[in-house]
């Protein structure tokens, strides 16, 4: 505990059956006839009580907006005192994409008091949103008391920390880290909340060993969730990823209302090349709260990694329409969109077919008229414009398009390993097979160790080899032996555990996915999935001839996977 | 037809939920309706009365389903860094209703420096069951204190009232005890099965092996009923 708790009680009588004496002597002194206020809400008779309520306390200077792009719009051109903005906002944006927004553009000052008002239900939610969180939330319903409480209570709390926001307002970094310590000193009462800040201030300027420090010593006194955050993104940057995802994990695992733990656990994971697990953790964050849309952004990007089609295409969906009228508006976006959409023009019904095609054009379209695209952005919008064509039975004009993007990519080098397997897709659509692949070994050499992009490139070649069993199985066999070799178990088992699926699967395939388990369960994994797939495959092979050269190997993964799962192994010991 | 408790409980909370916030849409239409209609005193009095026993309504359910959640096995606990001072002066303005139905004094007591770590949703469900039921015994005061106890190093926070407090049967079951709950039942007492679900909500604040609890006893402040929530620190 920071604060120090004197015995000497103060009574404060704040409500009695009389309203006039709803307030206290000092409560009354915040100047409210000097307050300029904007009030976000969709409904109009809550906008006309809100501003009789605060006309009742004093306000002379209000402004009302219905809806989400017209309060971005009024707050770019005017500076306001306080914002009062509803969390459920009809159909456009919500109160949290707004302070999403707002936070990210830096439209307000950090003197701005910013106020979310949510149904009870939600306060959780808006409060758990450490990253662009409000000021302070009035949860519905809004009475006179209730606003005249919270207001004054969030304005008397923001008012001490007045000296860090002027600081942070002027760039002062510095300046706002000695005010959050002589807040600390001061009023201990804050100096939780002044730590706070200051160890975001901290991991703002790169400064982690600092922000360490202060997460450590918050941590010792108690385990806050925002102090596990903060000092699961210093592990993170320091690189030490176990540590970030024991403490993302716990986080994520007991206060799911801390949607921002999923992201960073998303990053760890990617950061440790489990890129499907790194998936699975943002669509549960997608779930818990869809309307975040840097990270529908980050998911289309993770499933396009994975070559999940479904969930590209549904996050690149969900992306647009969110960040439309936005700051998070970007080409990248519209090029993946377009991108997603091709396995709809492919393999899609008529109806499906055509409106994808429609769809692809007009994203292709807007990347390349509304945004200023660089030689990467517009080697892959012309890329996958000849695509588009291609697929939609337009093969004379994709092979033109196709020519005139490798016309434009005189120098291969100035493209970067990812343009370069975008270049790799299109080859394989457009150019003879065998030069396509050669180009892929060329490619795979110089990518090197580079895991995320390893991974890219067999996704790639195993989408495009999709009718071809044979090959496939040659692909996914020779990735499993290289993720075996690199003892990754976990990625070797689903890539191999692949591999025993398709219709020419053989009994190395089968031994190999068995090695990969066996070795993934030594390792502590354990999952009903796992074993029952495992115990499967050991009932495929029970069969074996004992004179059959690969039999020894057998037996002995067998006699391995019986020590491990000594309850639940007997089908394996046949 | 097949017995399936399990899905019986399902479909109730999930209702439960549904009413709870359809129901919270109607109050805050309700309460437009109510605030644009011209009023008499004595209107103006029943028309308190009905947004009083709305937010009881409201309360309840919240209530309920934390209850059954605690039930389940969920662990709902989500400790935050909290200023009692805030904390209780939002209580008593979100009980302005209740204190112009009742013609009731609701006051709160505590250091301005006072701080402490604990579930703001739970605590407040257990507020407001000690709240209504003070009223429901006919207290015409009742005062919200807090306080941090160095000795046991937990948090405690007091319902005091003026009512006719609780009965010396009550005082003498411990509230902790699960034997006791069938008890609670067969008296047919509401106040006491709501107490002892406070209790429940309360001990899933853990720390270091300490659970929180709820303690019954008679007011030191007033001449009633004492509701202590301790919560760990």
């Amino acid at each position: 505990m920071l604060a120090p708790r004197r015995k000497a009680p103060t009574l404060i009588v704040i409500c009695t059956t009389q309203e006039s004496v709803a307030v206290t002597m000092t409560l009354d002194l915040i100047p409210y006839h000097k307050k300029s206020v904007l009030i976000i809400e969709d409904l109009a008779e809550m906008r006309s009580s809100m501003k009789s309520m605060l006309a009742n306390m004093g306000v002379q200077s209000m402004e009302t907006v219905n809806n989400g792009e017209e309060a971005l719009a009024k707050l770019a051109l005017n500076k306001y005192n306080i914002v009062f903005s509803d969390y459920e906002l009809g159909r456009g944006k919500d109160g949290q994409q707004i302070l999403e927004e707002v936070r990210y553009s830096g439209l307000i000052p950090a003197s701005t008091v910013y106020i979310m008002v949510t149904a009870a239900q939600t306060v959780e939610m808006v409060m758990g949103a450490l990253e662009f969180e409000p000021d302070g939330y009035i949860a519905k319903p809004v009475t006179l008391e209730i606003l005249r409480t919270r207001l004054n209570r969030i304005i008397r709390t923001k008012d001490v920390y007045r000296d860090i926001n002027r600081a942070i307002d002027k760039n002062d970094i510095n300046g706002a880290l000695e005010a959050c310590n002589r807040l600390a000193v001061e009023k201990p009462k804050f100096a939780l909340p002044a730590y706070r800040i200051k160890g975001k201030l901290l991991l703002g300027e790169k400064r982690y060993e600092e922000a360490r420090d202060i997460y450590d010593t918050v941590l010792g006194i108690k385990r806050v969730a925002w102090a596990i955050l903060g000092m699961g993104k210093v592990e993170y940057f320091d690189g030490n990823y176990d540590a970030a995802q024991e403490l993302l994990e716990s986080l994520a695992k007991t206060k799911s209302k801390y949607v921002e733990a999923f992201d960073w656990l998303s990053k760890v994971l990617e950061a440790q090349g489990k890129f499907k697990a790194a998936q699975q953790v943002l669509q549960q964050a997608v779930e818990e709260s869809p309307k975040a849309v840097v990270r529908q952004m980050e998911l289309a990007r993770l499933a396009e990694l994975n070559g999940d089609m479904e969930t590209m295409y549904k996050a690149c969906r969900k992306a647009t329409g969110l960040s439309k009228n936005s700051v998070f508006r970007n080409a990248e976006n519209y090029i993946r969109y377009a991108k997603s959409l091709q396995a709809k023009i492919k393999h899609g019904s008529m109806r499906d077919q055509k409106m994808a095609i429609s769809e692809a054009f007009s994203h292709i379209e807007t990347a390349k008229t509304e945004f200023h695209l660089n030689l990467s952005q517009m080697v892959k919008c012309s890329l996958v414009e000849a695509q588009t064509l291609h697929n939609s039975g337009k093969q004379l004009e994709g092979k033109m398009a196709y020519r005139a993007v490798r016309s434009m990519i005189k120098d291969e080098t100035a493209l970067s390993l990812d343009d370069q397997l975008d270049v790799l897709v299109a080859k394989l659509q457009f150019e003879d097979e065998t030069d396509s692949r050669a180009y892929g070994d060329d490619l795979l050499k110089k990518i090197g160790s580079n895991r995320r992009l390893q991974t890219k490139y067999y996704n790639i070649l195993d989408f495009h080899l999709s009718q071809l069993p044979e090959a496939r199985m040659e692909l996914l066999k020779a990735r499993g032996n290289e993720l075996m070799a690199i003892k990754d178990y976990e990625e070797a088992w689903e890539v191999l555990h692949k591999a025993t699926r398709l219709p020419c699967a053989d009994v190395d395939s089968q031994l190999e996915a068995l090695r990969a388990a066996v070795n993934l369960y030594k390792q502590g994994e354990r999952n009903a999935d796992l074993l029952n797939d495992t115990n499967g495959l050991f009932n495929i092979l029970q069969n074996m001839d004992s004179g059959d050269p690969r039999y020894p190997s057998l037996e002995k993964l067998r006699l391995q996977w019986t020590e491990q799962t000594p309850d639940d192994s007997q089908s394996a010991t046949g | 037809m097949t017995h399936n408790p399990q899905l019986a409980d399902q479909l109730l909370a999930a209702s439960i939920h549904e009413i709870k916030n359809r129901f919270g849409l109607m109050f805050s239409q309700l309460d437009q309706l109510l605030a644009a209609l011209p009023l008499d005193d004595t209107l103006s009095h029943n028309a308190q009365q009905i947004k009083s026993e709305a937010e009881f309504i409201g309360a309840e359910l919240v209530r309920v389903l934390a209850s059954y959640k605690t039930l389940e096995g969920d662990d709902l606990v989500n400790s935050d860094h909290q200023f009692l001072e805030d904390f209780l002066e939002e209580k008593v303005a979100r009980h302005a209703n209740t204190v112009r139905a009742h013609n009731l004094s609701l006051e709160y007591d505590c250091d301005e420096d006072l701080d402490g770590f604990f579930d703001a949703g739970i605590v407040n469900i257990v507020l407001d069951t000690a709240i209504y039921n003070a009223v429901k015994e006919g207290a015409n005061t009742v005062l919200l204190s807090a306080d941090y106890d160095n000795d046991s190093n937990m948090l405690c926070i007091q319902i005091h009232d003026d009512g006719p407090g609780f009965p010396a049967a009550m005082l003498e079951a411990a509230l902790n005890d699960n034997r006791e709950q069938g008890k609670v039942k067969a008296d047919g007492q509401s106040t006491g099965l709501g107490l002892f679900f406070a209790q429940r909500l309360i001990s899933q604040h853990q720390e270091d092996g300490r659970s929180g609890r709820v303690e019954l006893g008679t007011s030191q402040r007033l001449s009633g009923a004492c509701v202590s929530l301790l919560i760990p620190q």
